[in-house]
């Protein structure tokens, strides 16, 4: 066995050994279990970091400063100069450092001026993305409700965009508290069919999510059965 | 602290808050022709990194945590301490075999650039020469003035430059070349690749020495100089790519490769796919005991988690031929009208939450009792 296959083996054995001990978890909590749980934790949290400043830092921020993305020519030209403005990134390298007061009990409040400012960050974001994302959704939800094919009645495409956009307006009224419903109001007498509405939703996402979690299962299970076995068979030498 | 000092801490968090968030309000709402006209747009990619790094610091925080609450544990002896050594023991391992593999592939990527320059820096002669004699137009001057720093050295003495770096770097090939037909890892497909890059190497040496000759005998560009610096531009950039896949494939050995690829594909994705599998028998589980019928509406719930799950299935099929079409049409009508209905009502409150929070109307996190 060449040591690209026996490195291969290895992984397949290993990550066996770690899917039988989560799947103990099934019959009770355990240490075998406790152990790859807290093993994966500690390789989670490690990459993490790791892949931010792989794929972001390094690429996007200290190498403009340090001029590394710049091609020095056997003539000794360049491929572009050094922009001097790239080095204003240590401003904010230095209030994101603002972070690290949370531990001193006398200066949490600066660690709280560096979390405003990500918090107005995110929350600006957050506003684009509204208008970029929800907006064009709310256009198209109003669908046409009466669908002429070919110059010719779309019975069905008709009657489904009918029930989507009553759906839609009935599920709504369900949620709008804004103005209070008026006993008597038509607002009022619909509001309860938006719930039973509501619970094929839920259903459907229930069914969904079963369905996507199963399919991993039986994923992890194939994956035993024919891959750690084999493993296993090819380590004990019968396969 | 007095209550003046605190009203103005509160008011630095909310100076914050709002600096934080204006850049990118303006760049949203400023009509496209005044980002243009400030130059606004050119700027947006590094003033956005800017921004992102501020956030990106706190990542620290949660590895201090993490390290300082397991390692107390540990230190200390409290009880699950070997749990915590498992833990820190995998996340060093982690940031040890990641980053020697992030290493690894920066001192191969720049190994492949070295030989990229050879090409990059022959079309750039070529292109400067033309310049200078007005064979390109005004803007094209213009980008090209604006891109060179320093003097620009004479034609030959570039030449006579390129030949010496494209020499050396033939010879660098040649030892990776000479190292991989010894070595019993090698796949058919490296193999062919390492014939096709000797050949095209020889081929490429001959080219070199070709423009050598022809530049020691003319002082300014002539045609055959440049049609032979476009020839060593093209090759150059074909043995480059060949290259990358020979030494790329020879990266896939390296120690630090398979411990990445052990820790990676044989423990991180098999733990984090065997985790969600498991939630599948949870949620089968809570399936069983919240789907009892005990009202028209959880009824309607279990007879739409059971369509959506029976269509999707072989032996759904079996059941009825009707059940994947009536599953498609619950999906499409009325799931997706009424999930795009709470949609838009959580869209609207997030607009508004995010609204209050800006300009740190929201509750009480930013007032002076907590600064």
């Amino acid at each position: 066995m060449n040591s690209a296959a026996a490195w291969g083996l290895a992984s397949i054995l290993i990550g066996g050994l770690g899917t039988l001990a989560i799947f103990s978890f099934l019959w009770r909590e355990n240490r075998f279990y406790r152990f790859f749980e807290h093993l994966f934790i500690g390789i989670a949290a490690g990459l993490g970091p790791i892949v931010i400043v792989r794929d972001f830092f390094w690429p996007k921020v200290i190498e403009p400063m340090l001029g590394g993305n710049i091609t020095v020519y056997p003539d000794g030209t360049l491929s572009e100069p050094y922009q001097p403005l790239y080095l204003l990134y240590i401003v904010p390298i230095l209030f994101g450092c603002l972070y690290y007061f949370i531990y001193s009990r006398r200066y949490a409040w600066l660690a709280k001026v560096v979390i405003g400012f990500t918090l107005g960050l995110y929350a600006t974001l957050s506003i684009r993305g509204f208008f970029s994302e929800v907006v064009p959704q709310l256009q198209g939800s109003f669908k046409p409700l009466v669908v002429m094919t070919d110059g010719v009645l779309d019975i069905y495409q008709s009657l489904n965009n009918c029930a989507f956009v009553v759906i839609l307006l009935l599920v709504m009224n369900y949620f709008f508290f804004t103005l209070g419903k008026r006993e008597g109001a038509l607002q009022a007498k619909v509001a309860p069919l938006g719930r039973p509405l509501l619970m094929v939703c839920f259903g459907a996402f229930f069914g969904s999510t079963v369905m996507a979690r199963l399919a991993l299962l039986v994923e992890r299970v194939q994956f035993l059965l024919r891959d750690w076995l084999g493993a296993v068979a090819t380590m004990v030498g019968v396969g | 602290m007095t209550q003046k000092q605190a009203d103005i801490r509160t008011r630095c968090v909310r100076i914050a808050t709002f600096l934080g968030g204006l850049y990118f309000f303006l760049y949203f709402v400023a009509p496209q022709s005044v980002v243009s006209q400030f130059g606004i747009d050119k700027l947006d990619e590094p003033i956005s990194n800017g921004l992102s790094i501020v956030g990106t610091m706190a990542f620290g925080l949660g590895l201090l945590n993490i390290v300082s609450a397991h390692g107390m544990r540990l230190a200390f002896g409290r009880a699950g301490w070997f749990y915590s050594l498992t833990l820190l023991g995998g996340l060093v391992s982690t940031v040890v075999i990641t980053t020697s593999q992030w290493m690894e592939s920066v001192s191969t990527s720049r190994q492949i650039r070295s030989v990229q320059i050879v090409g990059e820096f022959a079309a750039r002669i070529k292109d400067d020469a033309a310049v200078s004699h007005g064979g390109v137009s005004q803007d094209v001057q213009n980008a090209r003035i604006i891109k060179q720093s320093g003097d620009v050295p004479l034609v030959p003495t570039r030449v006579a430059a390129l030949v010496r770096y494209a020499e050396s770097e033939v010879a660098t090939m040649r030892n990776v070349v000479a190292h991989e037909t010894h070595r019993d890892l090698r796949d058919a497909g490296t193999t062919q690749l390492i014939r096709e890059l000797d050949a095209d190497l020889s081929a490429f040496t001959e080219l070199v020495r070709e423009l050598s000759a022809e530049s020691s005998r003319e002082t300014t560009m002539t045609p055959g100089q440049e049609s032979l610096l476009e020839r060593v531009s093209r090759d150059s950039t074909k043995i480059a790519s060949t290259y990358a896949l020979i030494i790329r494939a020879d990266r896939n050995h390296a120690l630090s490769q398979r411990l990445y690829d052990l820790l990676y594909n044989g423990l991180f994705n098999q733990l984090g796919s065997a985790m969600f599998a498991l939630l599948g028998v949870y949620i089968a589980a809570a399936a069983y005991r919240a789907f009892r019928i005990r009202s028209i509406e959880s009824a309607l719930m279990m007879t739409a988690a059971l369509v959506v799950m029976m269509g999707q299935i072989s032996f759904g099929r079996m059941l009825s031929e009707e059940l994947p079409s009536m599953r498609q049409w619950l999906l499409e009508v009325p799931n997706s009208a009424a999930f795009r209905a709470i949609r838009l009502g959580a869209g609207v409150a997030g607009l508004l939450l995010a609204i209050r929070m800006w300009l740190s109307i929201e509750s009480s996190t930013n007032s002076s009792e907590h600064t």
